[in-house]
Order: structure tokens, then C-alpha cells, then sequence
């Protein structure tokens, strides 16, 4: 199967990890645009200020200045075509949620207030 | 001399011909597998027999084609016809006259 | 067998988990004011709900996507961010409601004012989530719902003429008070079709993990459940009418509801209605609760379960921890939990088109759907019924504020 449809099938779909783990959605595919050949899929993204993005740019503006004060999201999640295992229903890509920086939110979260509150070990 | 895109801005918005027309959304990008990349084919833009992801208008539309009501041709830009400005809508370098018509859903693929 | 295990441990679910603060709020005002006239509006809003319910059931199903996750897929992070926030603020109001109802049960218990419940009654809904698993927390609350029964054995009791019943399911407005009759049929309607409800559902055909071989279990559960649950809110309903009407009290507070079992069921009425309040309020809390921290997730990308503790699923349970946080102070701040629950009723009717329009689009889509797209008489009910909720939306506020003398 080699014709895909990247709004249909790639933009907002959920991305996991070699171990079926959530990391986020397609916020975002960077189309890179070459003299004499057609454009190229040069890296799909994910990220909060990204997705915030595409309602305009006074939100554009918005989320990069919150997402500034949160290291993490200022810098979106990038990741090429040649990292997808297995594009069906999800995205798998391999990677390892544990390391990618989309869930630094989660881990701060894990780390500083689940693992605080009793029960949350 | 190549600059990358932030494609996601530019779908579900408008896009206007070589005379400035604007001939729909753009939402559609079909690409195809070369060589382990993914490169652009063509672009689909306007029409209600496909998705117009964005607006509730185009939700009113789908729910028309829904009942049954007759949907209008959207048109296929190839890939070599599409411009990207920064910070301006996608622009055809065609006009909507020399451009593809489509009115049917597209096959199923998976 | 285990199949049909599944089906009665999902209609039994569905009958629990039907009654809430809002169909327990809305059926005693209408049957203190209105006697039988109103059930129409309960029956509609079930026809609604069985739609709906199935439609989301099976669309996860096939699919593999919960209705939210879809919705954001189809319509891109932009087209669907509106309805999404719509529905947190709805959510937040509501789950403000049900919390206040278990307060107020409370406070009918004890004597003691129920905004000094909020925060007990709060870290109670909280543990329990943190805690436990999808499957203990909906069957308990599932089998402990089963207590709302007393309405229908108060039915029964008191004798109620099948014949009056039956005439009050045909629509028709009195001679008087047409404002407020219109303004409860649509707080009747409105806490019937909850979204959450359905939301709810798709995200539980995930977390069991339903396959194709659940398609007719499915539908028997949708119809069966809810209809059951139907028949306890007519009963709430038809208990007032028989027992509220006649003494002319008018249910402006749950104090004036609490005592329509006793006639029927003697001194354990009192204590039955209080049982029935506080745990149809506390399960549609956990429900509410868990269908926000799903919509969060599955919108957003997250790890999401219910079956994961909670450090697997951070941003999944600290988005629950604080839903449920700022609910509690919505009811702390002491809003009138009559007012508070008839007026997110309302307000649930107004955002309605904008939960159920994108089922029209969904559920004809044969790429989620493949050959389980809707049939032609399914499209027909789910436009009826967004062009059903568009009119309530409009009306709503309104009424709200015209009616709700």
C-alpha cells in the first residue's frame, strides 16, 4: 500500500511506543519544500504549542510563552517517517516513552506529586 | 534550496488560485511511499464529498451528503502547483479552470 | 456464557448507573407539578439515549477509537477544541450537581448542612478512583444502584392506574404554568441524554476491550439498560405525582422530595430516598469523573485506564484529582444544589448539538465504520435527534429564565 493520506491518516492520530505506551498525538508534520522534486515529509511532531498553534497565531504566540516557563513543550517532539514500525489505528514508532520528551509532564507529574500522595506507588 | 513547513497551519484553511480566487479548504494531502520517504503526490482542496475538517459549516455539508444531497467537485492541485507562503494562505499557481476535478469519495484503503 | 454474563452485569450497569442528581431532581419536580404529564419527556429522551448509547458502543467497537479520540482525528485538534472545552466546563457544573446530591442526602441524614459534606464526600470519590480498578468501580456502583428500585415497588404500592400512566406518555401541554412545563420538559430531556453517558460508554467498550463478537451484546445492553433505567426516573416521576401532588408541595428543595417513599414504603421510605439519592448522586460522580479524565486523555494523547495506577497514567488521574478539587468548591461555596442541578441540566441541553452532531459524521464514516455504517433509518433518528437538541439549545436559557419560578 503505498498512497496515504496525511490529514485522513497521520495528522491527530495517536503515536506509542515500542511497548504500546501513549505519546502523544500527530500535533503537527513538517513538509519540507525542494527546487525540482516534489515536497518531502521531513518529520512528523508532537507537541502542545504546536497543536495550540494551528488555531491561529495570537494562540501560536500564546503557548510558546507558557510553554517557555515548561522546558520540555518548548521544544516540539520530532520524529521522521523512518521511525514508524507499524501505522494502523496508531501510530508505533520506535522510541521509548520512558526517555521522549513529550512525557516530561508526565514524568515530572509521576515523580513529584503521584509518588507523594499515598497509594500512588 | 529547500525550507520546511509547518503543513498542520496550512490545512483546513483557504486556498486561492493563480487569480486569486479562492477555490476551498485545502484538506487533503495524499503522499505516497519512495524509498522509505514519504513524498507529496497531490493536494485535494474544497469540495463537500471529502472532508472539510475545519468549520461547522462543513459539518452542516457532511450532514446534507449524509441525507443524500447532492455534493459539488472539489479540485486536485498536484504537487508542483502549490505554493506555501509564510503567513499567507496556500496559494495555486494554477487557475481553478486548468485544475483536475474530483466528486467521489476515494476508495477505501484500509 | 461469558457473554451473557457480560450482557447482565452491562445492563445491570446501565440500570444503576441511569439515575443521577439531574433525573432524580427534574422527575420530582415534574411529578410534584405536573402529575403524569411529563413522561413523554423521560420516553424521548430514553429513544434518544438508546440511539446514542448503541451508536457509541459500536462505534468504538469497530473502530478501535473512543468517540473523543475519533472526533479529534477527524476534525483536526482546531475543529474540535470548542465542543471539547464546552463540555469540560458542562462536566464541571454537573459533577458540582452530584456532589452536592450525596451532600444533600447526607445532610438529610444527619441533620448537619451539606456544604460541610463537600469535602469528605469529594476525598471519598477521589480515593476510591485512586484506588480501585474499572471493574470495581463500575459494578459496585452498578449493584448498590439497584437500591433506586424502591421507586418502581413504590409504584406498585400505591396503586397507580396503568391507563393515567400511559396518557401521560403522549406529549401535550397544560392549561397553565406553560413556561415552567416546557422549562422541565427540557431539564427531563437534558438530564436523560447526558453526554458523559454515552462518552462514558465508548471509553468502557475500550477499557473491557470489546471485539466485533459484542456487536449484538452491545445492543442488548443499550436498549435493555437504559430502558430499565427509564422506567426507575418515571417511577421517581410517578411517586411524586401520587404522593407530592396532591399535598401541593412543590419540590423547590430536596428536603420537600425526601419524604415521597413514606406514604408507600412507611419509615424506611425516608431512609430509602436518602440511600437512593446518595448513591445514584455518588456513582454518576465516579462516572462523571472518569469520563473527563478519559476525554482529557484520549483528546490530548495521554496514557489513559482506569485499570493502570495512577503513577502509570499521571496526567490521566491529576486530571480527575483536580476536576474533582475544584467541583468540591463549587458546592463549598454553598449554591443552592436544587438551583445548581437544574440549572447544568439546562445547560447540558444547550451543548447538546455539539456532542451529537459529530456521531452523524463518525458513524457514516466506513473508515472508522468499514460495513457497520449507520442504516438510513439510524441516520434519520440521529438527525431528529441533533435537530431535537438544537431546539432545546435554543429554548433553554430562556425557559431557565422565564420558567424556573
Amino acid at each position: 500500500m503505498n498512497d496515504i493520506d496525511l490529514v485522513r491518516d497521520i495528522l491527530d492520530t495517536q503515536v506509542l511506543d515500542r511497548e504500546k505506551r501513549a505519546l502523544g498525538k500527530v500535533d503537527g508534520v513538517g513538509l519540507e519544500l525542494r527546487d525540482g522534486a516534489p515536497p518531502r515529509v521531513a518529520y512528523l511532531e508532537i507537541g502542545a504549542v504546536t497543536a495550540w498553534a494551528r488555531l491561529g497565531p495570537r494562540f501560536a504566540r500564546w503557548a510558546t510563552r507558557l510553554a517557555s516557563r515548561w522546558q520540555g513543550e518548548a521544544h516540539p517532539y520530532r520524529f521522521p517517517w523512518s521511525r514508524v514500525r507499524d501505522f494502523g489505528i496508531d501510530i508505533e514508532i520506535d522510541a521509548d516513552a520512558e526517555r521522549a520528551p513529550p512525557l516530561d509532564l508526565e514524568r515530572w507529574l509521576r515523580d513529584k506529586v503521584v509518588k507523594r500522595i499515598p497509594g500512588g506507588q | 534550496m529547500s525550507r520546511v513547513i509547518a503543513l498542520e497551519r496550512y490545512v483546513g484553511k483557504p486556498v486561492r488560485d493563480a487569480d486569486g480566487a479562492e477555490i476551498g479548504h485545502l484538506h487533503e494531502v495524499r503522499v505516497r511511499a519512495e524509498a522509505g520517504e514519504l513524498v507529496v503526490s497531490e493536494y485535494l482542496v474544497g469540495g463537500t464529498g471529502l472532508l472539510e475538517r475545519f468549520s461547522l459549516a462543513g459539518l452542516a455539508r457532511q450532514i446534507a451528503l449524509v441525507l443524500g444531497v447532492r455534493h459539488s467537485a472539489g479540485y486536485v492541485v498536484p504537487w508542483d502547483a502549490m505554493e506555501f507562503p509564510e503567513d499567507e494562505a496556500a496559494r495555486c499557481t494554477r487557475r481553478a479552470a486548468d485544475l483536475e476535478r474530483f466528486s467521489a469519495v476515494p476508495p477505501e484503503k484500509r | 456464557m461469558k457473554k451473557i454474563l457480560g450482557i447482565a452485569l452491562g445492563v445491570v450497569t446501565s440500570i444503576g448507573g441511569f439515575l443521577d442528581v439531574g433525573s432524580i431532581a427534574t422527575s420530582a419536580q415534574a411529578g410534584a407539578a405536573f402529575g403524569y404529564s411529563l413522561l413523554w419527556a423521560v420516553l424521548l429522551g430514553t429513544i434518544c439515549v438508546i440511539f446514542l448509547v448503541e451508536m457509541s458502543g459500536r462505534f468504538s467497537i469497530v473502530s478501535g477509537h473512543t468517540i473523543t479520540a475519533a472526533v479529534r482525528k477527524r476534525f483536526g485538534f482546531a475543529g474540535f477544541i470548542l465542543p471539547f472545552a464546552a463540555a469540560l466546563l458542562v462536566n464541571l457544573l454537573v459533577l458540582a450537581s452530584e456532589i452536592g446530591g450525596v451532600c444533600v442526602a447526607l445532610q438529610l441524614l444527619t441533620g448537619i448542612g451539606f456544604q460541610v459534606w463537600a469535602i469528605p464526600v469529594a476525598m471519598a470519590l477521589w480515593l476510591l478512583l485512586w484506588l480501585a480498578t474499572f471493574d470495581v468501580v463500575e459494578d459496585g456502583t452498578a449493584l448498590l444502584g439497584l437500591v433506586t428500585l424502591c421507586f418502581v415497588v413504590a409504584v406498585f404500592k400505591l396503586g397507580a392506574q396503568p391507563g393515567e400512566l400511559a396518557a401521560g406518555l403522549v406529549p401535550s401541554l397544560p392549561a397553565q404554568e406553560r413556561a415552567h412545563y416546557l422549562f422541565l420538559a427540557v431539564s427531563v430531556i437534558g438530564a436523560t441524554i447526558a453526554p458523559y453517558l454515552f462518552l462514558f460508554y465508548s471509553s468502557g467498550a475500550i477499557e473491557d476491550k470489546w471485539d466485533k463478537s459484542w456487536i449484538t451484546a452491545n445492543r442488548v445492553i443499550a436498549t435493555s439498560g437504559m430502558s430499565f433505567g427509564a422506567l426507575i426516573a418515571m417511577a421517581v416521576m410517578v411517586v411524586a405525582a401520587l404522593t407530592l401532588k396532591p399535598q401541593g408541595i412543590r419540590v423547590e428543595e430536596y428536603e420537600q422530595a425526601a419524604l415521597m417513599l413514606v406514604p408507600a414504603l412507611g419509615g424506611w421510605g425516608f431512609y430509602l430516598f436518602i440511600a437512593s439519592l446518595a448513591i445514584a448522586c455518588f456513582g454518576a460522580a465516579l462516572e462523571l469523573s472518569l469520563a473527563t479524565a478519559y476525554a482529557a486523555a484520549q483528546a490530548f494523547g495521554w496514557n489513559w485506564g482506569e485499570n493502570l495506577k495512577p503513577r502509570a497514567a499521571a496526567r490521566f488521574s491529576m486530571t480527575y484529582t483536580v476536576f474533582i478539587a475544584l467541583s468540591a468548591l463549587i458546592v463549598l461555596s454553598g449554591l443552592n444544589p436544587m438551583k445548581l442541578t437544574l440549572f447544568s441540566m439546562a445547560i447540558t441541553a444547550v451543548i447538546l448539538p455539539l456532542t451529537v452532531m459529530p456521531f452523524l459524521v463518525l458513524m457514516n464514516d466506513r473508515r472508522y465504520m468499514g460495513s457497520h455504517v449507520n442504516s438510513r433509518f439510524s441516520n434519520v433518528v440521529v438527525t431528529l435527534i441533533v435537530v431535537l437538541s438544537a431546539i432545546l439549545a435554543i429554548i433553554a436559557i430562556p425557559l431557565e429564565i422565564i420558567g424556573s419560578r
